[in-house]
């Protein structure tokens, strides 16, 4: 039998290496290649016509109206997150955004004879949130609630705010029974809500001479027009010197509330606006402006940034300060009164 | 002394295992294999290897626009606009049209014409987010009268496309009239870079939905709008947007007026019969609408968009898209300067 050769030779021992080096590499280089994975492909995963989107579930669901007499629910629930909220309500998401928006369930109920209502309830972080939305909204008009402080019948539709919820019962058609059913809906919603302390809000010192029911609005955002002002309530009046819209905010200081009396009246100013002069007993530090037409009187009380805006009037103007400044406590006025 | 394999078939000593089961002919017949292995893996990854990646759109080609389906004969100043007064849209739409010279003067026999509508929510029609149903069929049937060939109506909403179509009556109408609904499949999108445009590059539009069609149609009713001020004519081309578009909500004024850029109908219908005055553009109470009986019928968008201001109790310059849109050609906020035809329905 034939001697078999025994020793493996170095260029044997090269050739080997160099097949395992050429996997090597190839493994390397498909692992690479493979880990450098472009962003777009997401979007590409998605049809490039269609992103709506919505959560399947959520524990927000089961705060939703069920078991209501005459309504059966059409299909299951939608949810959207802060990312999702445009695909559902379009251009009206920046409003919830601005207010600290969590997530939206709606429900889509049939109403027999082929009417329908739709259930839309907002989670907002704070209860303050809640009613910044709901009272930016508010129709005029409507007939308020018994169920709930917050709360309206606007023809086919009612609106509440609960604690961090804010809810909205939208029908598609108004006819004399639309009222009582839109009510089971609400009743139903509440009792399956959180219970929630009551929460005081600044709201209520607004005085009550001259007040328009129904006006007091928390802005979220961008108040009257200014950039980066949020945080102020708002009550429209009617007194006898004339029209105005009171505000106060609460700021975390003294210092942040006379500083932006400062940015607010050059807001005013670099808009076209004018410096008019302080009648005596106005508030210390007060700013009276004619914004193009409209009165503004603004000032710094505590840690309350207050005043009127879009006042008819500067009598009306001070006339309303006053009576702001004399709500949110006694102060200092200009001329020693 | 050692034994081998060969000897008495016992193996005591591994070196001489190891040589021994290893030829020179067995060497070069697996390093052969192996190297074809290596060879025909390297092939294998070479022939899956995709050198750019998937895109963010299909590999299709990147269109530079839509077409221009404005009428020449209206360009500039020549543009019209109609102005009627009434609560009849059928009747309304009727007598606009007749101010501009008839249907006739904008759709040709055989022409395959495009309605734009605005179906953007699941929402009947009684609560005036989306185009009225009734004011569609009026259309379809004057396209009809006036010899189209064919009728599409189409939009791109942000909800599922039947059930708006369904739900606003637009389906109804498109049965009832004869016309084609044509839903937002993704066939239909393609990518577009607009010339000049900063937003619209590479983005999905739903381009081919315009695949034969020589008359395009906007309809669209008067809405209050949160983010844009308002939506009209020019907002409601947001529909032919595919994506992610609300990315482009941070900055609306400048994606509207690129969207004024993007396309240019033959002739713009703006239904204020019923406007949403506040709370838009989904609304939700009939307290948000009022009856303001105005339908507005002009061959330049913008005309037709600051005429329909005017119903909200807006000017312009509180709408900056409009503005841009006018800087950028689309047409005039100036639409007294066209010479508008008014027109009261029972007149």
């Amino acid at each position: 039998m034939a001697r078999r050769k025994t020793a493996v030779g170095p260029g044997q021992n090269f050739a080997a290496w160099s097949v395992l080096a050429v996997l090597a590499l190839s493994a390397l280089w498909v692992g690479l290649k493979q880990a450098d994975f472009s962003p777009a492909v997401l979007t590409a995963l998605s049809a490039p016509g269609t992103a709506r989107s919505s959560a399947a579930s959520s524990p927000l669901g089961a705060f939703l109206p069920a078991g209501v007499e005459g309504f059966s629910p059409v299909g299951g629930p939608e949810f959207f997150s802060p990312e999702t909220l445009p695909d559902k309500i379009d251009g009206k998401a920046e409003l919830y955004l601005a207010a600290n928006f969590k997530e939206l369930a709606c429900q889509r109920l049939t109403a027999g004879a082929g009417g329908f209502v739709e259930v839309f309830l907002y989670a907002m972080a704070e209860p303050t949130d809640a009613f910044s939305v709901f009272s930016a909204q508010r129709r005029p008009g409507g007939t308020r609630l018994d169920l709930t402080e917050h709360g309206y019948l606007a023809g086919n539709a009612l609106f509440l705010a609960s604690g961090p919820y804010y809810a909205e019962f939208v029908a598609d058609s108004q006819s004399p029974g639309t009222a009582e059913r839109l009510t089971s809906l609400a009743k139903n919603l509440l009792d399956r809500l959180p219970k929630t302390q009551g929460v005081r809000d600044d709201s209520s010192l607004f005085p009550a001479q001259g007040l328009a029911p129904d006006t007091v609005q928390l802005l979220a955002s961008d108040a009257f027009g200014m950039q980066g002002l949020g945080g102020v309530y708002c009550a429209a009046y009617r007194l006898a010197s004339g029209e105005g819209t009171a505000f106060l905010s609460r700021r975390a200081s003294e210092a942040e509330a006379r500083g932006l009396v400062r940015d607010y009246a050059k807001f005013i100013l670099d808009n076209g606006g004018k410096e008019l002069p302080l009648p005596a007993g106005a508030p210390l530090g007060a700013r009276l402006l004619d914004a193009l037409g409209d009165i503004e009187l603004i000032f710094a009380q505590g840690s309350y940034l207050a005043g009127v805006h879009a006042a008819s009037s500067p009598e009306a103007a001070l006339e309303l300060a006053l009576n702001v400044s004399t709500s949110l406590g006694a102060t200092p006025r200009e001329g020693g009164q | 002394m050692k034994s081998t394999e060969h000897g008495n078939g016992t193996a005591h000593d591994p070196d001489l295992l190891l040589k021994a089961a290893l030829t020179r002919r067995d060497f070069l017949t697996r390093a052969a294999v192996a190297s074809g292995l290596a060879l025909a893996s390297g092939g294998v990854f070479a022939a899956l290897y995709d050198g750019s990646g998937p895109s963010a759109l299909p590999p299709e080609k990147t269109l530079a626009g839509l077409p221009d389906f404005s009428l020449p004969e209206f360009a500039g100043p020549k543009a019209r606009v109609a102005i009627v007064r009434g609560p009849d849209r059928a009747q309304t739409l009727g007598r606009g049209l007749d101010a501009l010279g008839g249907i006739g003067r904008f759709i040709t026999k055989g022409d395959t014409v495009l309605i734009k509508v605005n179906a953007a929510f699941a929402s009947p029609p009684s609560l005036g987010a989306t185009s009225h149903p009734e004011l569609v069929v009026a259309l379809v049937a004057q396209c009809k009268q006036a010899g189209a060939g064919r009728v599409l109506i189409t939009d791109n909403p942000i909800h599922n496309p039947e059930s708006c179509f369904e739900l606003a009556g637009l389906a109804e109408a498109a049965r009832q009239s004869g016309a084609k609904i044509l839903l937002p499949t993704e066939n239909l999108f393609a990518s577009v870079s607009l010339a000049g445009g900063r937003l619209i590059q590479n983005w999905p539009v739903l381009a081919k939905a315009f695949d034969g069609v020589n008359k395009v149609l906007a309809v669209a009713p008067i809405k209050d709008h949160h983010r844009a001020g308002a939506s009209m004519i020019l907002k409601n081309w947001y529909g032919l947007l595919g994506g992610r578009r609300s990315v482009f909500h941070q900055d609306i004024n400048s994606i509207i007026a690129e969207l004024s850029m993007l396309i240019r109908p033959t002739l713009c219908i703006l239904d204020g019969t019923t406007a949403m005055l506040t709370n838009g553009p989904t609304g939700g109470s009939m307290a948000d609408l009022a009856a303001t009986n105005t339908m507005i019928v002009s061959t330049d968008p913008v005309a037709a968009d600051a005429a329909g201001l005017s119903v909200l109790g807006r000017a312009p310059e509180e709408v900056p898209y409009l503005l841009a849109a006018q800087a950028m050609g689309a047409g005039t906020v100036n639409y007294q300067g066209l010479d508008p035809v008014l027109v009261e329905q029972g007149g």
